[in-house]
């Protein structure tokens, strides 16, 4: 436990580290705030955040929303400039069914812009998200 | 009669056994410890990505990787048993400063790099096993929430409970091997894979066989091996238990490495889909093997990185007292061991630091790997000649034959290192 007695020892050690954590989890706090985006459509809510190397997406469905609807992840083609690939990190579309569902997939994709299509039986909604 | 052989049981009593077992899991604990941690984000990193383009056919170079891993961390128990140094210490005092601070130096700069990897390894595991229980946690929170839970958690606990805890944890990593079983391999394509070169040697097949090996082999674990068991004060009469131990460390982590790559080659290899790291991995499985192999495999991913960061901290530690003649061990006071801790925390301080400065985890993977690939050379020849020394190491020096085998596994490495090396400046330009 003496370990723990604040000597200069100790405190050489421990207090760059914590300024450095607190600086961490402020910069994290920031990123997460400043490099997200939120939209609605049709009853369809589209929030995403830029998690450090990837983007997390989320999909409310709010009860008026037109079901079931399908949801596609498309992110930039590296190889033909301004065109739209399927994410390789999302498994094809998913189905949205129920009312007030939430759908969150993790690491979406690598790439800060997206384009989150969600197609219902009438209407196709577009979001095109800038994580920047 | 009956009386005089129960008193003498009695005198014997079950304690000598049990102490005898404590003492058998005291020395076997690092070289489980060593495995586990030798499965850390990067390896994973390639195994999965090496199974899923290539299917079962780079298991011959994970066989490979093991053998020769056996003869390495063998050599290493037998430099701490017969010096009772640890092999920054044998650099310096045979080849002088210079040489011992390159080594120093070599060793920290890989650690640097690999503890970028280990923190955002525990990070996106955490993130994906908090995931799949409904618990959002972005990675950007979790990485310096984990980062100061496992410093902390090494500088309180000292290095006993330390130990205990990762050899425990160390077990969870079988859940590789659960989720082997659950995506049902062939075992004649894995019979195939392991002991015959099945694909055709192009390039790049050749690259990812290297990169398997060179995965399975980073210079940290032989530094830490040797470095904690000669913490443990271990004698020449530990030799066959501390070898033992190397050898069960090796076998459980080769088994887990085994399970990654066949996973990947019987899951993701025939649909075509390729992977980077160990987070691409899990979601690109999630669909095909379920919930369940999704929280098996972030859960593994997740251990080895704790134990990782464990390891690679430590090591730098160990290092640095060994140069610099200081006390060091995490059984120390910080005021009695202040080099060690200061290096030890500065391991942290630079691995978070350079993720909070925007280099991705993927980027931090490729970095140590490379700088391990440049590096495991000449670790090998400073394990080969100590370990060959009878005047070093008197009875647990090298035999003939390991000393064979010992320089026809530097003539392997050395030939792989260029071969990796070009191909990776090949790509720079």
């Amino acid at each position: 436990m003496s370990a723990y007695r604040f000597d200069v020892h100790s405190l050489a050690v421990v207090l760059p580290f914590i300024i450095l954590i607190t600086t961490g989890l402020t910069a994290s706090a920031l990123t997460l705030t400043e490099n997200s985006y939120t939209a609605s459509a049709g009853g369809f809510t589209v929030k995403a955040w830029w998690d450090g190397d990837h983007a997390d997406l989320r999909v409310k469905t709010s009860p008026e929303a037109s079901l079931p609807a399908r949801l596609e992840v498309l992110e930039p083609d590296p190889e033909k400039p301004g065109t739209y690939r399927p994410s390789p990190r999302v498994w094809g579309a998913t189905t949205l069914n129920s009312p007030g569902e939430t759908i969150l997939i993790h690491g979406v994709s690598t790439s800060k812009e997206l384009l989150v299509i969600i197609s219902t039986e009438e209407t196709e909604f577009r979001f095109e998200v800038n994580l920047d | 009669m009956k009386t005089a052989k129960r008193g003498k049981k009695a005198k014997r009593g079950i304690f000598p056994r049990a102490k005898r077992v404590r003492h058998l899991l005291w020395l076997v604990a690092p070289g489980l410890i060593v495995g586990s941690a030798g499965n850390d984000a990067a390896s994973i990193g390639s195994l999965a990505s090496a199974g899923a383009l290539y299917g079962h056919s780079v298991l011959w170079a994970l066989l490979l990787a093991l053998v020769f891993s056996v003869f390495i961390q063998d050599m290493c128990v037998r430099i701490a048993v017969g010096t009772g140094k640890g092999l920054i210490e044998h650099a310096r005092e045979r080849f002088g400063i210079r040489v011992g601070f390159t080594y120093l130096l070599g060793l920290l700069t890989v650690n640097f790099a690999t503890i970028v990897a280990q923190i955002a390894g525990m990070a996106a595991g955490l993130e994906l096993l908090l995931g799949s229980l409904g618990l959002y946690t972005p990675y950007v929170v979790l990485s310096p929430i984990l980062a100061f839970s496992v410093w902390a958690f090494l500088l309180k606990k000292g290095y006993s409970p330390v130990e205990r805890i990762f050899s425990v944890v160390s077990l969870t990593l079988l859940a590789y091997v659960a989720v082997a079983f659950m995506a049902k391999p062939s075992p004649e394509a894995v019979a195939a894979g392991t002991f015959w070169i099945v694909h055709k040697p192009t390039p790049d097949y050749l690259l990812f066989s290297a990169a398997v090996i060179g995965a399975t082999i980073s210079p940290y674990m032989q530094f830490y091996l040797t470095s904690a068991l000669v913490d443990k004060g271990v004698k020449l009469k530990d030799l066959k238990l501390g070898r033992t131990g190397s050898v069960l460390g090796i076998t459980v982590s080769g088994i887990e490495a085994f399970a990654i790559v066949v996973v990947t080659a019987t899951v993701l290899h025939p649909l075509g889909i390729t992977v980077d790291t160990p987070r691409d991995a899990a979601l690109a499985l999630f669909p095909y093997l379920g919930a369940a192999t999704f929280i098996l495999f972030s859960i593994g991913f997740f251990a080895s990185s704790v134990i990782g960061t464990g390891v690679v901290v430590s090591s730098s530690g160990y290092a640095f007292g060994e140069f610099f003649g200081v006390e060091r061990g995490l059984n120390k006071k910080v005021a009695e061991a202040f080099h060690f801790y200061l290096t030890f925390t500065a391991c942290f301080i630079i691995g978070y630091a350079v993720l909070l400065l925007g280099v991705t985890p993927i980027q931090a993977m490729v970095y140590s790997m490379v700088i391990s690939f440049i590096f495991s050379p000449l670790v090998m020849l400073l394990i080969l000649t100590t370990a060959n020394s009878r005047e070093l190491l008197r009875d647990a020096a090298n035999k003939m034959h390991f000393r064979a085998a010992g320089w026809l596994i530097f003539g392997v490495l050395l030939v792989l290192d260029a071969f990796l090396i070009s191909t990776f400046l090949a790509g720079l330009f």
